[in-house]
């Protein structure tokens, strides 16, 4: 086995510039993907909880498409696809200094498309795990649909939602490694790219495949950090792992080091009344 | 329909409700006046919670009218299909004229005792915080727990929740409240004070229905006392001669069970 242990730490530590562009390219997508199919998929599980049954098939049939078929093929689909029946091209889009790749257009619109019918399920099962006492609440205090969704329902389906959201963010920052086959250049391209160029296939991989894994790390300590200031906002005790509160020490919250802003309630009076 | 002060507040007709095929009211009639106290009892399975609910529309009747302050809550002819929810702007209307509050309290556990109780005041009312804020303080300090406002439900004792369930409920400043079993989930020693709360509204003339298993209480703060069974009223009057003198068979064996 010859291992380029040299090359190995030299492209780790000091990656060059296009491997820290694709880095960029794998986070923004991600980034971006995962904002936009949280609002389709909200909206899809709206439809499904619709009470006109064409709505609720409509969400339905998007949910069975989208889940059944391959994400690969979905995006082949979106970008070459569309292009070939002359039903729609991708074309960069340029705002001043700034471009969007026709690429990357088609890559966002894709995963935004595929993680929807995801999100929408776990939607659609958080709003449900709302205690019907909640709804009724609303109800009887006169407060309209929509104000119970957004202000009541929402902020407490949010507290179930983010395990299961934060999987799916997880997978999408790997699953980005798919778009290199419409040429998006990303971390994998990059890598790819390099690998050819070098035949340091195995270095290289092992490079990238670390740094996949530090941008998976670096978000379950982001997630765990959400999850204790969501129990937190529920006020109830954090079930949370040793590994977050660290980052919870690390990262203090707003409110626990301003003296005054707790409400003026001895300590003992706060432990008789606890549950 | 009639809305004058001399009219009855809470006008039942004909009420009846079944659910998957099983009667659950049977004919309900019962008005209730400005500033009367009108609480239900009976056993359980009797229909006091179900005549509750229709009242602000949580339970949608199969047949009969339930009118609220002049405002038509529902009205459903015999055969006429049951929604299994009622909504629209009418409903809404009625119920901002109704407080309800809840055996299991069901406050918002992510807002803190204030964001409670001015939340359906500014979204619903349209109230500007510093005035919703003033009222909701005032409203703390009414059930004594100006020193929680900050707090979490999670934090509260099942009494405190109560008593910020109804503050939340009076926000509204509703002509009529409705109790539902009010005291049912909490320990003993915290029926105390959400009675005195209720008591207290009683004397301020607030119209209330409440349904309770507090007998003493029933006696102490009714106008008039509502016995139901299988569905039906089936005395009603002043307590004290109900409590003495039941004339209905089911009273009686409902109080020789109980008392």
């Amino acid at each position: 086995m010859t291992f380029d242990w040299p090359f190995f730490w030299t492209n780790l530590l000091t990656p060059n510039a296009d491997f820290i562009e694709g880095l960029w390219v794998t986070i923004g997508i991600s980034v971006v993907a995962m904002v936009l199919s949280l609002l389709l998929g909200v909206l899809i599980a709206l439809l499904l909880r619709s009470r006109n049954i064409v709505l609720r098939t409509i969400g339905n049939i998007y949910i069975w498409v989208i889940r059944g078929t391959p994400l690969l093929v979905q995006l082949v689909i979106v970008y070459s696809g569309l292009a070939a029946a002359g039903i729609y091209r991708f074309n960069d889009i340029t705002a001043g200094a700034f471009t969007i790749q026709a690429v990357i257009q088609a890559a966002i619109v894709t995963l935004t498309i595929h993680e929807a019918a995801y999100i929408a399920e776990i939607v659609r099962s958080g709003i449900s795990s709302v205690d019907t006492g909640q709804f009724e609440a609303s109800e009887v205090l006169a407060l309209k649909p929509h104000h119970t969704m957004l202000t009541i329902v929402l902020p407490q389906a949010v507290r179930t939602m983010i395990p299961p959201l934060g999987n799916i963010f997880n997978q999408l920052m790997k699953e980005t490694s798919v778009l290199s086959i419409i040429g998006v250049s990303e971390m994998f391209l990059v890598a790819q790219g390099f690998s050819a160029a070098t035949f340091r296939t195995f270095e290289i991989f092992l490079v990238a495949a670390l740094y996949y894994l530090v941008l998976t790390t670096v978000w379950t300590l982001i997630q765990g950090l959400i999850e204790n200031r969501l129990d937190k906002y529920m006020g109830i005790d954090s079930q949370q792992g040793v590994l977050s509160r660290i980052v919870e020490l690390l990262v203090p919250s707003r409110r626990a080091n301003r003296p005054g802003v707790i409400s003026p309630i001895s300590v003992n009076d706060q432990a008789r009344t606890a549950v | 329909m009639n809305s004058s002060p001399t009219a009855p507040l809470v006008r039942i007709e004909d009420v009846h409700l079944e659910l998957g095929g099983v009667k659950i009211l049977d004919s309900v009639s019962l008005e209730v006046n400005r500033g009367e106290v009108v609480v239900l009892v009976g056993p359980s399975g009797a229909g006091k919670t179900s005549l509750l609910r229709t009242v602000n529309g949580l339970n949608p009747i199969t047949s009969g009218q339930v009118h609220v302050a002049g405002i038509e809550v529902q009205q459903r002819q015999h055969g006429e299909v049951t929604p299994r929810k009622l909504k629209g702007p009418k409903l809404r209307d009625a119920r901002k004229e109704i407080g309800f509050v809840f055996q299991h309290f069901n406050l918002f556990p992510h807002l803190t005792a204030l964001e409670n109780i001015v939340h359906a005041p500014r979204k619903v009312l349209g109230l500007s915080r510093s005035e919703a804020n003033e009222r909701g303080l005032q409203l703390l300090e009414r059930v004594g727990l100006s020193n929680r406002a900050d707090t979490k439900p999670s934090r509260l004792s099942g009494g405190q929740k109560q008593r910020v369930a109804i503050a939340r409920a009076l926000a509204m400043r509703p002509r009529l409240m409705l109790f539902d079993e009010p005291t049912s989930a909490l320990d003993p020693e915290m029926v105390g004070e959400v009675l005195d709360v209720v008591r207290e509204l009683a004397e301020d003339d607030m119209t209330m229905m409440l349904v309770t298993h507090e007998m003493g209480f029933a006696r102490e703060v009714a106008h008039r006392l509502v016995v139901m069974a299988d569905g039906g009223i089936v005395e009603e009057g002043p307590p004290a001669e109900v409590f003495e003198r039941p004339k209905n068979e089911r009273t009686k064996s409902f109080f020789s069970r109980i008392l």
